[in-house]
């Protein structure tokens, strides 16, 4: 089939149906059966190959004919707010091909490992306790993104880099404006700008104040002085986690919360979880259910690539979308169903594939599990304090969820 | 490097691939391990027993970087 024949079936992105907060845009969906890949239009008039199969999106994110170099001609650029910073040559190593990826990643990979990340499990949990401490001393109703979902997981990324949390409000404010759709692609490039001196502020005094045991100093020590990175791969690498650290999980805290309150028998079963594996399929289920990465993973063809009964040619545009993967009914059954025992919810697209597959998954994992289970065994009445059509998703932002989740509970355990 | 899982199949891990995401480790953390130097894949027993083959295969399935590819024989 040549991509001549194949007409374009609207806008990248388009607009969600706000009566269904959980499902992604019907455009992507309605035909996902026959139609797993989609020739959609970009804000800029460019055209891009929008993948809404499961299985044929894995295999694009798995091919390494894929390049996820925004400097390539054809790169699909689906916001002016990600143009901005993704065209301004400050790139990290999610939008690097290999050798040069797995070198840059590797700066970090260490502090990522499964049982490194479930030695962080206690003080993700005393946080937790903290927070909802904070949350009942100050009394319902509250506004659960901006007095728990956000502030946990960014303490956590700064407890991580061993980074002063007084600077949180810094990262926050510039993370917002390099991912809001409403961001021009200057501000957005002017916020990557700042964000990445920020962490340069931060490498460098951990250069020339090296901590034990510490993340940025031994990238220094072991890969900037060895001569495998730079300063500003090192820079530019923890700029990524920090903006990868915040929003995400964040976001996903408070859509599960919604989720959960959503499905009360299944909350119910739930707390009554005794083994850890039923509460981790259930974080994976909730994963699925209510994915927060909308943009789509952004990748340009290197070659003539067969898939999903379609040709994509060398040099044209490819959006990988994980929500649309989480719904398709080939691969999930009753995708739109939430089943926190759902047998195959692990294998769920949320994190992506390929080299490029989230580093932090493990983290935001256990984050999540401590999160839900913590909250929910101390406010099990705990409910959205607002009407539902007063609520506000992030439908305008890379990553979608709420910009506040007012609730409320009962008496406190 | 090549593991034979048996008579099953063959196992071949390249840590040049790999991106340390864990997903073996979860599916099968008798065999595989991530090293505390580079946080990336080995394999921690000196032959795999094909008892587990399929935790194996699911290990070598869930890699997103196909540093673990399994071939049954």
């Amino acid at each position: 089939m040549s991509t001549e024949a194949v007409p374009t079936v609207g806008t990248y992105p388009s607009p969600k149906d706000a009566r269904c907060p959980y499902e992604p845009p019907k455009a992507y969906t309605t035909r996902l059966e026959e139609q797993p890949m989609l020739r959609m239009r970009l804000w800029n008039g460019d055209e891009a190959w929008v993948v809404a199969g499961y299985e044929e999106g894995r295999m694009l994110l798995g091919d390494p004919r894929v390049s996820a170099r925004p400097d390539l001609p054809g790169y699909p650029h689906v916001s002016p707010a990600l143009a901005g910073y993704r065209k301004s040559g400050l790139q990290t190593f999610n939008n690097k091909d290999n050798p040069e990826h797995n070198v840059e990643r590797r700066m970090f990979t260490k502090w990522f490992t499964v049982k490194r990340i479930e030695r962080l499990r206690p003080r993700v949990q005393d946080l937790v306790d903290q927070a909802v401490d904070r949350l009942i001393a100050m009394g319902s109703p509250v506004d659960l993104v901006e007095h728990f979902a956000l502030p946990i997981p960014s303490q956590v990324i700064f407890e991580l880099l061993n980074a002063p949390y007084r600077d949180h409000e810094i990262v926050e404010h510039e993370t917002h404006t390099m991912l809001s759709w409403r961001s021009s692609a200057e501000d957005s490039r002017a916020a990557s700008q700042r964000l990445l001196d920020y962490c340069y502020g931060l490498i460098q005094d951990r250069s020339e104040h090296p901590l034990e045991d510490d993340v940025l100093s031994l990238a220094i020590s072991e890969h900037v002085k060895t001569g495998h990175c730079t300063m500003e791969q090192l820079a530019e690498g923890t700029r990524l986690l920090f903006l990868a650290g915040h929003e995400t999980t964040a976001n996903s805290i408070a859509m599960s919360v919604m989720a959960l309150i959503d499905h009360p028998y299944q909350l119910a079963a739930f707390l009554n979880a005794k083994d850890p594996r039923q509460v981790a399929l259930a974080v994976d289920e909730l994963l699925r259910f209510a994915t927060i990465a909308q943009a789509g993973r952004c990748r340009v063809a290197l070659d003539d690539i067969e898939v999903g009964g379609t040709t994509i040619k060398a040099g044209e545009g490819i959006v990988v979308s994980s929500e649309t993967a989480n719904r398709d009914p080939r691969f999930f059954d009753h995708p739109a169903e939430l089943h926190l025992d759902r047998p195959n919810a692990k294998d769920h697209a949320s994190f992506g594939h390929g080299t490029h597959r989230c580093i932090g998954e493990t983290l935001a994992e256990i984050e999540l599990q401590v999160v839900l289970t913590t909250l929910f065994r101390r406010l099990p009445a705990l409910r959205v304090a607002v009407p539902r059509d007063r609520l506000r998703f992030k439908t305008d932002h890379t990553i979608y969820g709420l910009y506040e989740l007012p609730v409320a509970w009962g008496d406190p355990k | 490097m090549k593991f034979q899982v048996g008579t099953a199949g063959e196992l071949t891990v390249d840590r040049s691939l790999c991106i340390g995401s864990g997903q073996c480790v979860l599916a099968a953390a008798d065999v595989f391990d991530q090293d505390d130097d580079e946080g990336l894949v080995e394999v921690v027993v000196p032959e795999i027993d094909p008892v587990i083959a399929d935790d194996v295969i699911q290990a070598a399935d869930g890699c997103p970087s196909q540093a673990l590819r399994y071939l049954a024989s």
